[in-house]
This record gives C-alpha cells, sequence and structure tokens, in this order.
C-alpha cells in the first residue's frame, strides 16, 4: 500500500487527471466508449508501472505517455486491413474523374457558416475506415512525421500515401454530398 | 506529350503528397502541366488545401467532454481495490 517513496499518489489520479486524459483520447479516436476504455487502461498500466515513475516529468506527462501507447495498441489490436485501397469508386481506369467534382459551397469571407461545415465535417471524417482516421489523427494531434507513422501502424510508405489520398478523396465527395 | 499526363488520379495523388512532402522536381513538373489543362484537378486543389486545414482545426479544437461522475467513481474504486492487493 502507501509506499513512501512513490512520487505519486494513484488516490488522487481520477481526480486530477481523468478528464484530461479522457479529452485526450476524445480527440485521437472519435468514439466515446472507446476513449473511456483507454482512460481506464492507461490508470491500471499506470499502476503497475507506478515504480518507475521517478518524478522526472509531470505525472500528467507520464499518464499521458502511457495513453499514448494504449492507443496506438488498440488500432493495432484492431489488425486493420489496408481497407478498399483495390476499388476505386473515384476514377475510372484510365485516371479520368468518374464524375465532376463539383463546387462546394465554402465561404471562405463566413467564419460562422464554416463552422456549421465543420461539423458535416466531422461526421464524414467519423465514416472513414478506421486506420485512415487514425493516420490523420496521428498526423493532425501529434504533429508526427511519416516515418513514425508508418513504423507506429506496420504500413509502407506507399500505403501510406495511398490512405492520405484516398481518405481525401472521401472527405470531399462526403463533403460534396451533404453541404452542397 | 506523355499519354499519363491526362491521368487525374495520378495528379490527385500528387496534389496531396505534395501537401505533406516536397515532390520529386519530376513530378512538380508533371503535376503543373497537368493542372494546366485541368480545371477538374484545379477545383479539386484548392478545395483540398482548404479541407486540410479545417481537418487540423477540427483536430485542434478545444474538447470540453467531461467523465460521468458514476464512471469516475466506478475508476477509484477499481484503483483503490488494486492498490489493497
Amino acid at each position: 500500500m502507501a509506499d513512501k517513496n512513490l512520487k505519486t499518489d494513484p488516490n488522487l489520479w481520477v481526480a486530477l487527471y481523468a478528464d484530461k486524459l479522457y479529452r485526450f483520447a476524445l480527440k485521437k479516436v472519435f468514439s466515446e466508449e472507446l476513449a473511456k476504455d483507454l482512460v481506464q487502461e492507461t490508470f491500471l498500466a499506470a499502476l503497475q508501472g507506478m515504480q518507475s515513475f521517478k518524478g522526472e516529468s509531470t505525472e500528467l506527462t507520464w499518464l499521458t505517455a502511457i495513453l499514448k501507447n494504449k492507443i496506438i495498441d488498440s488500432y493495432k489490436k484492431k489488425k486493420l486491413p489496408i481497407e478498399q485501397l483495390t476499388d476505386d469508386v473515384f476514377f475510372e481506369h484510365d485516371g479520368h474523374w468518374k464524375s465532376q467534382p463539383l463546387e462546394i459551397g465554402i465561404n471562405e469571407s463566413n467564419p460562422l457558416e464554416n463552422k456549421e461545415l465543420g461539423k458535416v465535417l466531422e461526421e464524414c471524417m467519423k465514416k472513414l475506415p478506421a486506420l485512415w482516421l487514425t493516420v490523420f489523427s496521428l498526423k493532425y494531434v501529434d504533429d508526427s512525421s511519416t516515418e513514425l507513422i508508418c513504423s507506429s501502424l506496420s504500413i509502407t510508405a506507399a500505403n501510406y500515401w495511398v490512405i492520405v489520398h484516398r481518405s481525401k478523396l472521401s472527405l470531399r465527395a462526403c463533403l460534396q454530398k451533404h453541404w452542397l | 506529350m506523355e499519354n499519363n499526363n491526362r491521368d487525374c488520379k495520378k495528379a490527385t495523388f500528387l496534389i496531396e503528397k505534395g501537401m505533406h512532402t516536397q515532390l520529386h522536381p519530376d513530378e512538380k513538373i508533371k503535376l503543373k502541366l497537368h493542372l494546366f489543362s485541368c480545371s477538374w484537378c484545379k477545383t479539386y486543389q484548392r478545395q483540398s488545401k482548404y479541407i486540410e486545414t479545417m481537418v487540423g482545426n477540427l483536430f485542434n479544437q478545444p474538447k470540453r467532454e467531461k467523465l460521468t461522475d458514476d464512471f469516475k467513481n466506478n475508476l477509484q474504486s477499481l484503483i483503490k481495490e488494486k492498490l489493497n492487493k
């Protein structure tokens, strides 16, 4: 029990850090249920590893690092296939557009309207295959390098570019469908 | 001119790649030539840049969600239980 050499007090974790970790997880996984599970797993892993916490970083930094690993593990656990890469809904065999990319009503001078557009975009993002969304979240939330993203997710650089390309095409098509 | 310079799939691929990394000079020229004659891909390029910005904003907008008290209480008991083992 209470070990005086410990630099951290697990009894305070929930009150101090649970919401912060939850929000961090939510940004990355877009699912409340999964985010909750990840917070719980993080605390349990931290309990097991708390002897190794030396107080060199803040508790929050330490817990966040554990959470990040849990998030990446959760992607790996799903053993996500490189979805739908051969089935091309956007282009003909010769590389021409199947249908013309239409104008999307983006009003660059009206931020309020674009806030609504942001909501539509969020819904569109949730429809992306999990692996694709993961690529986006690693890129934007952590500003990870291409190399790091590829190694975290065990995908090749070639596959990474194909995923980025397909994701953007899908998002654009989804916005055109729901916002036009 | 090369046949594949009419390839919109390849062109949009280069547009995306170019937003994340430096394109090879050959790729740059190919893309420029393609965009010069393809208004559909030009539309795509403009929209894609805007979507890129919006996605960035979306991920970085502050979250205000909180865990429910029930969930926190359960978590607190779970931690206590493990500590007392």
